[in-house]
């Protein structure tokens, strides 16, 4: 009997518990901030040390806390670079191979815990402070995802990376000169190069690049990442991240007001930036919680889950009648980015026949997949470079990238006179198993069955889809994407040069093409303008003819916000996009009073 | 009993062994490179050659014979030879998460709280819960507030938890506002998020142990010594409480204690859409990094824990039943 009594007690508590849960939780409904903006993101921050980053995520957040010697202009599209720590654009020698560089005055790092620097405001940027975030990409022993973007690239780099490589991580003197990299006084930097790079200034406005404070690494060490002390419009303490949960940014109080000036030039109050206070970001694996958040007005930005895009967005990609009356507003940009199959050039069958490659391009239809599986969220493909490019030009016509069945049954029957025979079994691989990727699987396999193809689909997960396409390179048919990683057709290209055919390549199709690895080399000492474009189209159009892409979709992306915020901008390269939204919080206590 | 505690806890190591060995074998021989994958798009070899430095990739897989035969002594010998990649698992040598960058220590010991702040309210209320349900539907055999019972025990397995927890978070989160959709706080905060997956988990687990439970009872109860008690008069009550109850207790005990570690190392699903910190959702975010330290490292853990309450199980088997002796 005292053992049921005591079960019986025990559960009794648990209810009381339970009980005592609920008139607690009902009773505590945090309060929204009205200087603080609402945001969540779908994937955790992996580090906030620029170097270390190379997800969208941590750039994302990490972009508000530092900043680069470049960035791109928040309105301007094409994207249009300006000089954020540096002063102005780098001058550039004859030879193309010296970027001398000058950076703005009287801007300081800023340390929201005061471990590193106790009044908060550390030192000034200098010189020396953007060679040693530059030689910390290159240092072995950090291992950084960025390496490759200096790598080979400015003089001496590589001498330093195994110098670095040779000695433990205490024993690194980071005094050591690269000769490519040189101080020339406090505020100007001379930067080498062993070839003719101009991607070097996109590189520079790429966040891991951003200068960091020596003193505050050396402090953190290896908690740098989780202690980020930078120059930018927004700070992070250390309290405020939860980690895998939320990460709260504060302005930053030794802010300049504006990215594009130096740190002691007056700003008006009304136009200083960051407008919003502070940034609360949660994070959240599933898609329905945010979203139902945001239509409670609790998140003020919101991405829009596929399941429920007809809720927001109706055929024709405006907004249904029911979110225009909640005054919801939706953003819209094209992505830097294009959906492809892959055409492996090794293989016996697809290698050697172009019509074939052809043929299948032709045979997808486009439309339909991307009304089906996109939501219409993305545009029919015309070549490798996405809109938003010098290059691109819609006028431009790929007949391979256009559904014509009957034009693609003419090139099979090419296909099968060069192969000798009827063909054998294809095998696409899908780099995903989820019902998602199996649907877009079965759809491609009839476009091609129902010109006659016999076709196989298999599915991995992405660490083993990498391994068989860019290591092993045994699938035939893989389908994949690109994002640019800045706003230089280059970016593409690296992708078909047969140079980078092989382990650790980027060139998975193993595409080989004299005329266009010429085109490439000559594109590679050009720098931007007119003549550059011209040649980029022409390797454009050699990728079209050749296809050892069959082109997908380029896609968009639909970001929703309410009413209350302002000047949302979706932007692919930039950094610290946040410190130009504005916050209506009236307006959201308003909503929020009448819709609870 | 000491030596049988012994001998269960000697027991424990070829079992933890043969579970690491087999989660070792998959990850060595099966998965892809995990360096390849963390290195990103753009790595360099040197990259490359560091990040396998980083997860230990660089040390032979079994033994380090050739670092063994440079050393002199057994002891030197014996510690050079098991430098490698299979014994820095066994022997937890894990390195740090490859994807949080954070010792796998620190991430358990700071993921655990979240996950017993739901998994111990369900745990009990729930248990005394289906243990009532079951009772009564056992008392009542053949008549309604039986089928009633049954009927909702069946619904709730068949029932997807998924499905259950999105109409949970749309209809009480979401179109009432009593409680928030998801999400989870510090401090005090922690109630308010905490109440809805409480419940949610507390009614997706019910359906499975009523219904165990009740054929358990059933058991019981249509057992002589029962008829007996009945017989002498003995109140319905008492017989249920008393000697149904008790005598069932083996196989609740056996139910309840596996479902033990579970408390700690949470729901993947609840935490996942509740977006709680816990160790549930860890895992799953750890198997879609392919994060190789957070999932050796955590079934490594669930295999301990695991034996380790069989072997309470047992021991509990002896004080609730006097004629088992542990021997």
């Amino acid at each position: 009997m005292r053992l049921t009594k005591w079960l019986f007690f025990v559960y009794l508590a648990g209810l009381g518990l339970l009980v005592a849960l609920l008139g607690t939780s009902l009773a505590l409904v945090p309060p929204r901030d009205p200087q603080t903006l609402y945001t969540a993101y779908g994937s955790n921050v992996r580090t906030l040390d620029p170097a270390e980053i190379s997800d969208t995520t941590s750039s994302a957040i990490a972009g508000n806390i530092f900043e680069c010697l470049y960035n791109y202009d928040y309105y301007a599209r094409p994207y249009r670079l300006f000089a954020e720590l540096a002063a102005d654009l780098p001058q550039i020698s004859a030879d193309t191979l010296t970027y001398t560089i000058r950076l703005r005055r009287g801007i300081h790092f800023h340390d929201p815990d005061r471990a590193v620097f106790p009044e908060g405001r550390g030192p000034e940027l200098q010189a020396h402070d953007v060679i040693y975030s530059l030689k910390r990409i290159a240092n072995f022993h950090l291992a950084s995802p960025n390496a490759a973007f200096i790598a080979g690239k400015i003089k001496g780099i590589d001498d330093w990376t195994r110098y670095t490589q040779q000695n433990s991580p205490a024993r690194i003197d980071w005094d050591r000169p690269v000769e490519g990299l040189t101080a020339l006084d406090d505020y100007t930097l001379q930067i080498t190069l062993a070839d003719p790079y101009p991607q070097l200034v996109y590189v520079l406005a790429h966040l891991p690049t951003a200068p960091v404070s020596r003193a505050a690494v050396e402090h953190y060490a290896e908690r740098f990442r989780e202690h980020p002390i930078g120059t930018g419009a927004y700070t992070l303490r250390y309290r405020d991240h939860q980690k895998q949960q939320r990460i709260v940014l504060t302005a930053n109080p030794d802010y300049r007001g504006r990215p594009d000036i130096d740190g002691f030039t007056a700003v008006d109050a009304a136009q200083r930036q960051p407008h919003i206070r502070r940034l609360q970001i949660d994070f959240f694996k599933a898609d329905l919680p945010p979203w139902f958040l945001f239509r409670q007005g609790l998140l003020d930005i919101s991405a829009i889950p596929k399941d429920t895009f007809s809720q927001a967005v109706r055929q024709g990609g405006e907004l249904t009648a029911a979110m225009q009356r909640q005054g919801v507003k939706l953003v819209k940009a094209p992505d830097p980015t294009t959906y492809y199959i892959g055409f492996n050039m090794l293989d016996a069958v697809l290698g050697k026949n172009k019509p074939l490659r052809q043929a299948m391009s032709m045979a997808i239809n486009r439309q339909r997949f991307i009304s089906v599986y996109r939501n219409g969220r993305g545009e029919l493909p015309i070549g490798p470079i996405p809109p938003g490019f010098e290059s691109f030009d819609p006028r431009e016509v790929n007949p391979y990238a256009r559904f014509d069945p009957p034009a693609a049954r003419d090139l099979l029957a090419q296909a099968q006179q060069i192969h000798g025979g009827p063909l054998p079994k294809l095998s696409l691989l899908m780099s995903g198993t989820d019902t998602e990727d199996r649907q877009m699987g079965d759809f491609l396999r009839s476009q091609w069955e129902a010109m006659g193809l016999r076709i196989e689909v298999d599915y991995t997960d992405w660490a083993r889809f990498l391994d068989i396409v860019e290591r092993r390179r045994t699938a035939q048919l893989f389908f994949l994407a690109w994002q640019a990683d800045y706003p230089d057709e280059q970016n593409f290209f690296q992708l078909f040069y047969g140079k980078n055919i092989g382990e650790g390549g980027q060139n998975n199709t193993a595409w080989k093409n004299q005329a266009f690895d010429r085109l490439y080399e000559q594109a590679s000492v050009l720098p931007p303008g007119p003549p550059r474009t011209a040649v980029y189209k022409q390797m454009s159009r050699l990728v079209m003819d050749e296809c050892p892409w069959a082109l997908l979709y380029y896609p968009s992306s639909y970001v929703l916000h309410h009413g209350w915020v302002d000047n949302l901008l979706l932007s692919d390269y930039l950094h610290g996009a946040r410190q130009h939204l504005k916050l209506d919080s009236s307006a959201r206590s308003a909503w929020l009073s009448r819709n609870r | 009993m000491w030596s049988f505690i012994l001998r269960r806890i000697l027991w424990t190591v070829p079992i933890v062994t043969g579970v690491v060995l087999i989660t070792f074998v998959l990850f060595a021989y099966v998965a892809p490179d995990p360096a390849r994958l963390e290195a990103g798009k753009h790595a360099t070899p040197q990259q490359l050659q560091k990040i396998r430095q980083q997860m230990g990739l660089d040390k032979p897989r079994w033994l380090n014979t050739q670092a063994a035969k440079a050393v002199p002594g057994l002891g030197p010998k014996l510690a050079a030879v098991t430098d490698s990649q299979f014994f820095d698992v066994l022997l937890w040598r894990l390195p740090d998460s490859q994807h949080y960058k954070e010792p796998l220590w620190s991430l358990l010991l700071r993921k655990a709280p979240a996950s017993l702040a739901i998994a111990g309210p369900v745990f009990f209320v729930a248990l005394g819960i289906q243990l009532v349900l079951a009772l009564v539907a056992a008392y009542n055999r053949g008549r309604w507030p039986d089928y009633s019972i049954t009927f909702m025990a069946v619904l709730g397995i068949c029932v997807p938890g998924l499905s259950v927890i999105i109409l949970a978070q749309w209809l009480v989160g979401f179109e009432l506002g009593w409680f928030p959709v998801a999400g989870w706080g510090r401090g005090a905060q922690i109630v308010h998020f905490a109440v809805l997956p409480i419940l949610v988990e507390t009614l997706v687990s019910l359906g499975g142990g009523v219904r165990f439970y009740r054929t358990v009872m059933l058991e019981e109860i249509y057992t002589d010594y029962v008829r007996t008690a009945r017989a002498k008069g003995v109140a319905d009550r008492d017989v249920l409480l008393v000697h149904v109850l008790r005598n069932t207790m083996i196989p609740v005990i056996t139910n309840t204690v596996a479902s033990l570690p579970f408390l700690l190392l949470g729901s993947l699903l609840v935490e996942t859409m509740f977006q709680i910190p816990g160790l549930g959702n860890l895992m799953v975010e750890a198997i879609g990094n392919r994060d190789r330290s957070i999932i050796m490292g955590m079934t490594y853990a669930i295999a301990v824990v695991y034996t380790l309450m069989l072997l309470v199980t047992d021991i509990c088997y002896a004080l609730v039943d006097p004629r088992i002796r542990l021997q």
